[in-house]
């Protein structure tokens, strides 16, 4: 019994150790599982991939550091697939103003690869505040909300945004956010004017974006790490995501084995005890 | 009724761009400025004058008439591929007015954080060089932000600015952040190792469930279950896992949206309406 | 030495910050408060700097000095009004300009309610037959009894007496739990990606332990 009882209150600083081993295994061995693409990915891809000529994509950027273990990677898979495609977009932010920096890094990093141009073939609109009015305002009048790009320079300026007047110029609407700020964007943009969404949540919102992919509301989904990491199966790379996923399935195996030993002792200590009495 | 409201609209529309109308002249410019930050300290003014009851209900109004604006722009019938009506075309131009006036409250957050750290470091409370850390890192970002913002350096550019704003931004407050949200980890396995016990049917039944999705999502859960074939391929935990998400998990999750919908469409009427109560609504004007 | 760890500004404060924050996993300690607090003035400092670059100068300050646009003190004048809540005797003031903004949003909640939730009631109605033959639809019949049940026990306007009511109610909390659980799941998944994303920088980024393929 004691030896049960000292297995429920093990220090838990032994388990954050275990969880640091286990998760660094398959990036020091290396042990490589395939991944297989699911329909809400598959149908995310399929919607860049159909992105009428002459749109553009807004890539609405929620993220910042505190989801970029899932969501870097989720930009990182759909800005080299826009980027391959020839399909520009617009970088936007309605969450803090931090989040428009953050995807611009990811942005200006693929760029350097596909010797993409700023201005040509992506631009960052930068932040503005989510209300009901701005994105109201939006569809009607890019120019007029967003007015200027995050550096400053007015948006008939920029040879990009030279035909990109209202929502029937864009062609996809794609959300990579911590939170499920796609509704937004169906209340008042997908909702009224039928432009279609991605929507790449965190994988704590995944459950919850289910009924929005079955009533087609959202077009497709890369659901959190994973959904990056099949992405890049689409793609062909073998990218972070990937990799990632290897150490998450030991991850995984942990959390279940250690639920599992939880209760065996919880439930073996009870017993004991009740034989003892 | 209606093309008497759509008359209405254009010479209200006519009237506002023949009174605001830009000077862009130094000195018209700010007598101009001038003018309408009097006019406003007038209105002000003029508003403090007013009986209590009447503010309260110049509260309430003002509340109700700029929730009326967006409902009437709804609920008017409109033309064309987008339903357009009257109210339609003052959407970008309150879309604005909002953004920018919202904008000014985040001052109201920074005032908070400096009185209670200020505090802290003028009085040398224990932890007080932790506030001092506080304003460092706010004074330097925000200043090292600004310039990077004003001096734009080339990117291949080593001026110390830039140099300390990349090492504040990509350095300290990027790791910072990740780090912070990271812990969350560690304490999802501590609490499924302490916390998770099996004590009922229901809870067994929501570990069977959290076990299949999480094996199904992860290539190593995958593999397992991935020489299944045939009519057993069904059984392969992806595919539960899938089946479980779309199924089950997405009619709950519906049931819940049309829940928290519902509540959320009552709790907007109680507000529009000034219905709610509370400590901010029933505070004394 | 560089071969083996990176000593580069950024990756080293990177460095130093994740391990100060990652210090509270050992025990409490004046170094995680520290980074804590210098974390949230990091934070301040830059959503104050961005809220000037991003929205202020370009949508209020440029327009009314550059372009002329002089009626956009009007917008300032009601910003200010959220700052009269410092004072008692203008503090009524303020709740007039929250109360604009939520009115605001109150009335542009409408037509998100009907945008967001008639996508959503439209695909509830499956059908519970399969198309073109009198077999059911299992699927969708599950789809509908989960939705309906999971409605029921939310249901609060009358108790749960009779066993029209509480069979369903009791059905849908079962339904929930498996819904619960399936959420669990995934979050374990984002909580994992986190702490992954950090190994990655400490043990790659920073000291290359981790091969490169």
């Amino acid at each position: 019994m004691d030896f049960f009882n000292r297995m429920q209150s093990l220090d838990r600083r032994i388990l954050y150790v275990l969880v640091v081993v286990v998760v660094s295994i398959p990036f020091m061995i290396n042990i490589s599982q395939p991944i297989y693409p699911t329909p809400p990915v598959e149908r995310a891809f399929k919607a860049i991939e159909e992105v009428p000529e002459g749109k553009i994509v807004i890539l609405a950027s929620d993220w910042e550091f505190g989801s970029r273990g899932e969501s870097e990677p989720q930009a990182e898979a759909l800005i080299t697939h826009m980027f391959r495609k020839g399909v520009k977009f617009a970088i936007f932010s309605t969450n803090t103003p931090l989040c428009a920096t953050v995807g611009e890094t990811v942005a200006r990093r693929q760029a350097l690869r596909f010797h993409k141009k700023y201005g040509v073939d992506w631009v960052n609109w930068g932040y503005r505040p989510a209300s009901a009015a701005m994105l109201q305002g939006l569809p009607r009048d890019i120019w007029k909300i967003i007015n200027v790009d995050k550096f400053g320079t007015p948006l008939s300026k920029i040879p990009l945004m030279q035909h990109v007047r209202n929502v029937d110029n864009v062609g996809l609407i794609v959300n990579i956010s911590p939170t499920f700020s796609a509704t937004l964007w169906i209340d008042y943009v997908q909702g009224r004017y039928g432009t279609p969404i991605v929507f790449a949540p965190t994988a704590v919102m995944v459950a919850e974006t289910y009924p929005w992919l079955a009533s087609g509301q959202i077009r497709g989904a890369l659901p959190g790490l994973r959904g990056a990491a099949e992405y890049e199966t689409l793609l062909g790379e073998a990218g972070y995501g990937r990799r990632a996923m290897n150490a998450q399935s030991w991850a995984h195996l942990l959390i279940i084995a250690l639920i599992v030993l939880g209760n065996i002792s919880y439930f073996a200590s009870r017993k004991l005890k009740g034989a003892g009495q | 009724m209606l093309l008497l409201l759509d008359s209405a609209n254009r010479a209200f529309g006519r009237l506002w761009d023949r009174m605001f109308v830009a000077h862009k002249e130094p000195v018209a410019l700010a007598l101009f400025m001038l003018l309408a930050l009097g006019v406003s300290i007038a209105i002000f003014a003029g508003l403090q004058l007013l009986p209590k009851k009447m503010k309260k209900r110049l509260i309430i109004g003002g509340t109700f008439v700029a929730g009326l604006f967006f409902l009437l722009e709804f609920a008017l019938p409109g033309h064309g591929k987008n339903q357009d009506n009257i109210l339609t075309p003052w959407i970008p131009r309150v879309g604005d007015a909002v953004l920018v006036i919202g904008a000014f409250t985040w001052g109201l957050g920074l005032i908070n954080l400096t009185q209670v750290h200020g505090k802290a470091v003028a009085r040398m409370k224990e932890g007080w060089y932790n506030s001092l850390a506080f304003f460092v890192g706010l004074f330097a970002m925000f200043g090292f932000g600004l310039w990077n913002a004003y001096a734009k350096p080339d990117e291949n550019s080593h001026a110390w600015g830039k140099v300390a704003y990349e090492v504040l931004f990509l350095g300290f407050l990027s790791n910072l952040g990740a780090s912070v949200f990271s812990l969350l980890a560690f304490y999802i396995v501590s609490a499924a190792y302490r916390a998770f016990r099996i004590r009922s049917h229901e809870a067994t039944v929501m570990m069977l469930a959290a076990f299949v999705v999480m094996l199904g999502q992860v290539p190593l859960g995958q593999a397992l279950t991935h020489n299944l074939t045939g009519p057993w391929a069904a059984l392969r935990f992806e595919r539960v896992s899938e089946w479980l998400l779309t199924g089950i998990n997405g009619a709950a999750q519906r049931g819940i949206t049309f829940g928290m919908a519902v509540g959320a469409l009552a709790m907007s009427l109680r507000i529009w309406l000034s219905l709610e109560r509370g400590s901010f609504f029933d505070a004394e004007v | 030495m560089s071969q083996y760890i990176n000593l580069t500004p950024i990756t080293l404060a990177g460095a130093i910050a994740t391990i100060a924050i990652y210090s509270i996993l050992y025990r409490e300690n004046k170094v995680y408060r520290l980074f804590e607090h210098f974390f949230i003035g990091l934070a301040s400092g830059y959503g104050a700097c961005l809220i000037w670059t991003d929205t202020l100068r370009p949508k209020w300050w440029n327009p009314m000095i550059s372009n002329g646009e002089w009626y956009w003190v009007f917008a300032f004048a009601g910003g200010m009004l959220y700052y009269c809540i410092y004072t008692k005797k203008y503090a009524w003031m303020s709740r007039l300009i929250i109360g604009i903004m939520m009115g605001l949003a109150a009335g542009a909640y409408f037509r998100g309610f009907v945008a967001e939730n008639w996508g959503q009631l439209n695909d509830s109605f499956r059908p519970l037959l399969v198309k073109g033959s009198y077999w059911p639809d299992l699927n969708n019949i599950l789809f509908v009894v989960t939705l309906v049940a999971v409605m029921s026990y939310f249901f609060f306007s009358f108790e749960h007496k009779t066993k029209a009511m509480a069979s369903p109610a009791k059905l849908g909390r079962w339904l929930l739990m498996i819904a619960f659980g399936a959420m669990f799941g995934s979050t374990v998944m984002a909580r994992m990606s986190l702490f992954i994303g950090r190994l990655w920088f400490m043990f790659r980024d920073f000291i290359h332990l981790f091969p490169a393929k």
